[in-house]
């Protein structure tokens, strides 16, 4: 545990430094929400919630698959830059070098995406709800464990790969392109529970998206910490 | 004991390494010379466990490299150091990494000239100041196998002087590549050349 932490607390410090991987994972999510939230008509989730319609989707549906496709956007860009800080100096092989359990490094390193996610976060939720004029009420404080299951996730997968694409000539092509696939789970459930807090102000039936991305987030933290040993060797 | 047998490495279709065998008693000093791309450098990776290789095997001790990790200290052409941490932090991480009390980096820097340095992030570092801090790093955990790649490069005369006293201690088995045939004839008790991946005695230097 003590490496674990001394690895994300290297990338943080690292990070508050150079300001190479958060500050670009929050422009372009603000941008994004920008851009996204537009595109809503004035008040949309302020209006009464329509009865459903069959095929039909609302503003509500649909602000959640926005912000959570920013977030995942910020993600990859931050993943990408993550991965360099140790690419540079060759520094990944001063890790390798290291008596240390690989899982201890990816564990690390997922801490750190974990945070860079969440500053991002920090920034892109309360600009989604300014400029979507999203009730607040309706998404706190319910967004909280939506968004953590989720970052779970999403830095799971994004650890692993920002890590494996590190070597490749293509990496800045190579990591969305096996990143997006992936993370689509992630962003399903938390879209969904995300709508489904603004239009019922609760959870309800949809719960059972807790239980997908929480079977998720085992799954590919398992599987990052098993297998990034065979990622990050020659 | 460091011990090659029959090692070859192949990066896509090219062999770095042909059949090497190569025995390195405790405590010996190898100067490893041959011209540039002659698989000096993969020859280090492969004692250090950075690289496996494609045939053969390679033990230090008994033991594959990576199941002696701690044992090994790794100088390659990269310093493995973090342009944003100082001097300090990367040698503290470094120590948290390896179980090493963090008390013994100031006196290690100090013993690197660095000790002014200390605060210093590393991105701010002359080259010399990069390879010294580099060198910190590989006997920070005072190394039992110590793999140089060129480790002279880019240091001043006065540290190329000192540089010796810090490296080599009693019991120490010590491998390191050069170009500077004068420096491997003072420092090595023995001498290996390399030719396109392939290991022969080097002769003995002109007189």
């Amino acid at each position: 545990m003590k490496t674990v932490l001394a690895l994300a607390a290297k990338d943080l410090r690292a990070e508050s430094r150079g300001r190479q991987v958060a500050p670009v994972m929050v422009v372009f999510a603000l941008c994004l929400v920008f851009l996204l939230t537009f595109a809503l008509p004035p008040g949309a989730l302020r209006a009464p919630v329509p009865a459903p319609r069959a095929g039909a989707l609302g503003a509500r549906d649909l602000s959640g698959l926005m912000l959570w496709t920013t977030i995942l956007f910020a993600g990859i860009l931050g993943f990408g830059r993550s991965a360099t800080v140790d690419r540079e100096g060759s520094a990944a092989d001063g890790l390798l070098l290291a008596p240390v359990d690989p899982a201890a490094i990816y564990t690390g390193k997922m801490l750190g995406n974990l945070a860079y996610l969440t500053a991002a976060e920090l920034f892109a939720i309360p600009l989604f709800v300014l400029f979507a004029n999203v009730p607040v009420g309706g998404l706190l404080p319910g967004i909280i464990p939506v968004a953590l299951v989720a970052n779970i996730g999403l830095a799971a997968v994004g650890t692993l790969f920002g890590a494996a694409t590190q070597h490749a000539e293509a990496r800045s092509l190579l990591l969305p392109l096996l990143t997006f696939p992936l993370a689509l789970p992630v962003v399903l459930g938390a879209s969904k529970l995300t709508s489904t807090l603004l239009i019922e102000r609760g959870f309800g039936s949809e719960s059972r998206w807790f239980i997908l991305l929480s079977v998720f987030d085992v799954v590919f933290v398992t599987l990052g910490a098993v297998t990034f040993e065979f990622v990050i060797e020659e | 004991m460091i011990v090659l047998s029959d090692v070859g490495r192949r990066f896509g279709t090219l062999w770095a390494l042909r059949n090497v065998s190569l025995e390195i008693a405790d405590g010996a000093t190898v100067a490893l010379l041959g011209a540039n791309g002659s698989g000096k450098s993969t020859l280090l990776r492969l004692m250090a466990g950075l690289t496996k290789p494609t045939s053969g095997q390679v033990r230090l001790d008994g033991s594959e490299p990576r199941k002696c990790k701690a044992r090994i200290g790794f100088l390659g052409h990269e310093p493995f150091l973090y342009r944003y941490l100082s001097a300090t932090e990367n040698l503290r991480f470094y120590a948290d990494l390896y179980g090493v009390d963090r008390s013994s980096v100031e006196p290690l820097l100090a013993r690197l000239e660095l000790d002014s340095k200390g605060p210093a992030l590393v991105h701010t570092f002359s080259r010399g100041e990069t390879q010294r801090l580099g060198i910190a790093r590989a006997l920070l955990h005072d190394p039992d196998f110590l793999l140089l790649d060129e480790p002279f490069t880019g240091l001043d005369e006065r540290s190329c002087t000192r540089l010796p006293e810090l490296l080599f201690r009693s019991g120490r088995t010590v491998v390191m590549s050069t170009h500077d045939r004068a420096r491997a004839d003072e420092l090595a008790t023995r001498q290996l050349r390399l030719e396109g991946g392939r290991l022969s005695p080097a002769e003995a230097a002109p007189a």
